[in-house]
């Protein structure tokens, strides 16, 4: 058989076309939901006004309250104007945004709802010209992730992409699962219906331009890597803290938890990319093998020993910012007896060459004295440590070199060494060599939302957590859940709103002879 | 210090971080300028310690303008608010009496909304006139923020390869405009002269060059994309090509030709004017593909920018492309044509890129574009050409 010769077009050289996804229109479950609201519709506004969404584009939002398309509307226009603080909405620009904004309610659990969205859905392909190809955003409870798409399945609108035929792509949101088991189930629910390759699931921590960095720096930097193994790392220690408690969230949390809500997910994804090995390339898959290996290598938690490991507490009254706040148990929502845990710390090590007996320590907490997100990596000593006696006060006998990259709030990375004081003197200093986005840069950082929707919209899922990823997460925490979940285990221990957690948290590190950075 | 001399020197450090120009002696302006921000940043005993200082690369402001503080004030507030760096307007004016002046002067911003904090570059000004231009080099150089990369826009009417040359060691790329060059005096070899001196560091980028970016993506766009129905295959097939452009400037236009012939393998043959339209003949194989240039008005565009592009392919195909600006709105609509009737379009959306977002643009990439360096070579043989045709 001969093949028709494939002639290049020479004036393509060196013109990078926009990142601007294919045709296609995106359905957004629970429409009317918060996330939909404060993220979402702020986000897709966003990539509108930059010019990032495909030109043949158009959103149907459905959920089970009954509103017209001109409804959906104004109130959309009402969410991006009040959350997307750093994109006004302008007149002209939303009007037609606007345009390309459709509503129909629905219930989920009703075929003829799907069916109806399926001519619907029809009609607006053939008006914008989105050639058939949808994404579906379910941002819903997950326990009707399985339920949707089985409906989609069954209304014919859940196509396995087949070459240059329509396509399907499904965007979940955590939490993908609560146990090994349930995650399982979940998985092998959505491959009934979907390919891996499919599914996109969420984690908005891997959308920010922090986290994105951390590929840059380790590897597009030749200083890092070598010094990046169990030759040069004393430890690590990855943060989360917030200051806020669990605001309208309880139905949910008392549910989740700590090590649920948090760790699970967004830490583990963390410290995925913190010791991954280099990729082979940047494609999704190459990027998500490297970190699926990661976790793999996550030495298993021994079920009689997971109080050497982890340690979990729960908010009591306190202060945060001058204010006074209730405990968690005081919450709206919240079980007067709750074990839920509102604070974890987790120990561990990864067992591979790179990373032999270095531990890896993380925290996640909420009404801790402030809101934010770091990864420290903590250097050895010195061999020698020749200017010892030349340090000043208490604070400087922590580990000497301090690689931070901070997550959120302002977006940075900076390295801790010591200098010398100026003067006759050899008297030491530790100084912070500082590194902020947005110093440096004085453009505009895109939300994560934004970031991941476009890369749904293109088809790069590198971002986004696999099948995988997320059993082996679950398999790595379960000894933890179930200790935590005996009859016997008590439950967390309090700290005061405002603190960095139970005294068993610095015990952790303590034991080992380290303690938490002080943020 | 005396408490007259310590109000006086925190008025200046005020005015220093409003932005105002401060003159300074021409040897101490690395010195003056440590001990402004010293102040400023609170040592010793001061209390502005929310200022901080950021700088990610230099960028020399090079122009002849005589009132260039003023005209570039705007500019330059604009480029810094987006790309922290230290910017250095070298101005060399004509003038009988030679002398060299100097000011320092901060941009500052708020870090973000509801923050207190002000992130400020610096600029320095320095001014030369006479014979003194040829030591304004000398001054700016060694000005230079070490380790990061320097950026020397040139902002005057031509390009002044004499006065450019001892900047050229230290640069890592240099912009220029060619969008009011002419074809009568080829600049653009002259620029890829001054590059090739300190080859392979300096990288060449040109504004027009970017302005042009919508109207090479739609074209490239045009012969692949199931939207215009055109094929890579096509682009062999091409008989002429009709350019129109706001008078005043045909920069666009030369760069237009010299992309398309450039990247399509056309050999330039001859280039002719008469009154309002120029004729350039090329050889492609057997072929001669023509490109006219046509002289035109618009109350919206721009001066020198082009204005509709139509391509002709040859004969058998019957077939046009033709890319016209639409009125009022810098967008760009393609559409094909065949004798049918039938037609197809695309819109190529965007704003009016000024002169700050174009510069920024630039001041993102350090690479090497290869393209344009084979267009630039291009538009030289296309001055060539004409030059030796008025002889």
């Amino acid at each position: 058989m001969t093949q028709t010769p494939v002639i290049e077009n020479p004036l393509r050289e060196g013109l990078t076309m926009e990142r601007a996804g294919e045709p296609c229109a995106l359905v957004i479950f629970g429409a009317h939901g918060d996330l939909t609201k404060r993220k979402l519709m702020p986000a897709i506004y966003a990539l509108f006004v930059q010019g990032l969404l495909p030109h043949n584009f158009c959103i149907l939002g459905t959920s089970r309250t009954k509103l017209s398309d001109d409804q959906f509307r104004q109130m959309m226009k009402e969410s991006v104007g009040k959350f997307g603080t750093d994109m006004p909405v302008e007149e002209e620009k939303w009007e037609r945004f606007a345009a390309c904004l459709y509503y129909q309610a629905g219930d989920t659990a009703s075929a003829e709802s799907f069916t109806r969205m399926a001519g619907r859905l029809g009609e607006l392909s053939e008006r914008h010209g989105t050639r058939g190809n949808s994404i579906f955003y379910l941002s819903t409870p997950p326990s009707l992730y399985a339920p949707i798409v089985a409906q989609l399945a069954a209304a014919g609108l859940a196509k396995r992409d087949a070459d240059g035929g329509p396509w399907t792509r499904v965007v979940v949101e955590k939490p993908f699962g609560r146990d090994l088991a349930s995650a399982r189930a979940l998985n092998s629910e959505l491959h009934r219906v979907l390919e891996e390759r499919q599914i996109y699931r969420i984690d908005h921590y891997l959308g920010k331009e922090t986290v994105q960095n951390i590929m840059v720096l380790r590897f597009a930097n030749a200083i890092f890597e070598p010094l990046w193994n169990r030759h040069f790392v004393d430890h690590v220690q990855i943060t989360n803290a917030e200051t806020l408690g669990v605001e309208n969230r309880a139905a949910y949390y008392e549910e989740a938890g700590a090590l649920r809500d948090m760790i699970q997910n967004h830490m583990l994804q963390l410290v995925s990319l913190v010791a991954m090995e280099p990729p082979i390339s940047l494609e999704a898959d190459a990027i998500r093998d490297e970190r699926a290996k990661v976790l793999r290598c996550l030495r298993p938690l021994e079920a009689g020993r997971v109080s050497d490991f982890a340690v979990r507490g729960q908010y009591g009254p306190g202060w945060i910012a001058g204010a006074s706040v209730p405990g968690y148990r005081q919450e709206k929502g919240v079980a007067g007896g709750s074990h839920t845990e509102t604070f974890a710390a987790l120990k561990f090590y990864i067992d591979n060459w790179r990373w032999a007996d270095v531990p890896f320590y993380v925290r996640s907490g909420k009404r801790l004295p402030r809101s934010i997100t770091e990864i420290a990596v903590h250097f050895r000593r010195a061999p020698h440590r020749l200017f010892l006696p030349a340090l000043a006060g208490p604070s400087e006998s922590g580990t000497p070199n301090v690689l931070v990259m901070q997550i959120q709030p302002d977006e940075g990375i900076s390295l801790k060494f010591a200098t010398k004081l100026p003067g006759p003197t050899t008297q030491l200093r530790w100084l912070s060599m500082d590194f902020r986005y947005s110093t440096a840069f004085g453009v505009r950082s895109p939300s994560a939302y934004e970031r991941l929707l476009l890369d749904c919209l293109t088809g790069d899922a590198s971002l986004f957590a696999r099948s995988d990823q997320v059993e082996i997460s679950w398999e790595f925490l379960a000894p933890i859940l179930e200790s935590w979940a005996q009859p016997t285990a008590g439950g967390p221990e309090d700290y005061a709103s405002g603190t960095w957690g139970p005294g068993a948290s610095d015990d952790l590190l303590a034991a080992d002879g380290r303690a938490w950075r002080l943020i | 210090m005396t408490a007259s001399a310590r109000a006086g020197q925190g008025r200046s450090v005020q005015e220093f971080l409003s932005g105002k120009l401060a003159q300074v002696d021409v040897p101490a302006i690395e010195r003056e300028l440590r001990r402004l921000w010293q102040e400023a940043s609170g040592h010793p005993g001061g209390e502005q310690s929310d200022v901080a200082r950021a700088c990610t690369l230099n960028l020399i402001l090079f122009t002849d303008e005589e009132t260039a503080e003023l005209t570039t004030s705007a500019l330059l507030d604009a480029i810094m608010l987006r790309r922290p760096c230290r910017a250095l307007l070298a101005v060399a004016r004509a003038g009988q009496v030679p002398g060299v002046e100097a000011w320092v002067s901060a941009r500052c911003h708020l870090a973000g909304t509801g923050s207190s904090r002000q992130i400020c570059c610096e600029q320095i000004t320095v001014k030369s006139q006479g014979q003194a231009v040829q030591a304004l080099p000398s001054v700016v150089v060694p000005l230079l923020v070490p380790d990061l990369p320097v950026f020397l826009w040139s902002r005057t009417a031509g390009f002044d390869r004499e006065s450019l040359a001892p900047f050229l060691p230290a640069l890592d790329r240099l912009i220029v405009d060619s969008g009011p060059w002419e074809l009568d005096r080829d600049h653009f070899g002259a620029v890829l002269a001054a590059a090739g001196s300190v080859a392979p560091r300096l990288v060449v980028s040109d504004l027009n060059w970017q302005r042009l970016l919508r109207w090479r993506k739609i074209t490239a766009k045009a012969f692949d994309s199931l939207d215009i129905g055109l094929t890579p295959a096509d682009l062999q097939e091409i008989d002429n090509v009709r350019l129109e452009f706001v008078a005043q400037g045909t920069g666009q236009a030369i760069l237009m030709t010299s992309w398309l012939a450039a990247q399509l393998n056309w050999s330039p043959l001859a280039v002719n004017a008469h009154g309002d339209v120029t004729v350039l003949g090329f050889q492609q194989g057997p072929r001669l593909p023509r490109v006219e240039w046509v002289e035109t008005s618009s109350p919206y565009a721009p001066e020198g920018s082009l204005t509709a592009l139509e391509i002709t392919l040859s004969r058998h195909r019957k077939l046009n492309l033709a890319l016209r600006r639409l009125d009022k709105t810098p967008h760009i609509v393609a559409r094909t044509s065949s004798p049918r009737g039938s037609s197809r379009e695309v819109t190529g959306k965007g704003p009016e890129l000024d002169e700050a977002v174009l510069v920024g643009c630039e001041l993102d990439r350090l690479t090497r574009d290869p393209v344009l360096e084979r267009a630039l070579s291009m538009a030289t043989r296309l001055c060539q050409l004409f030059q030796g045709g008025q002889r």
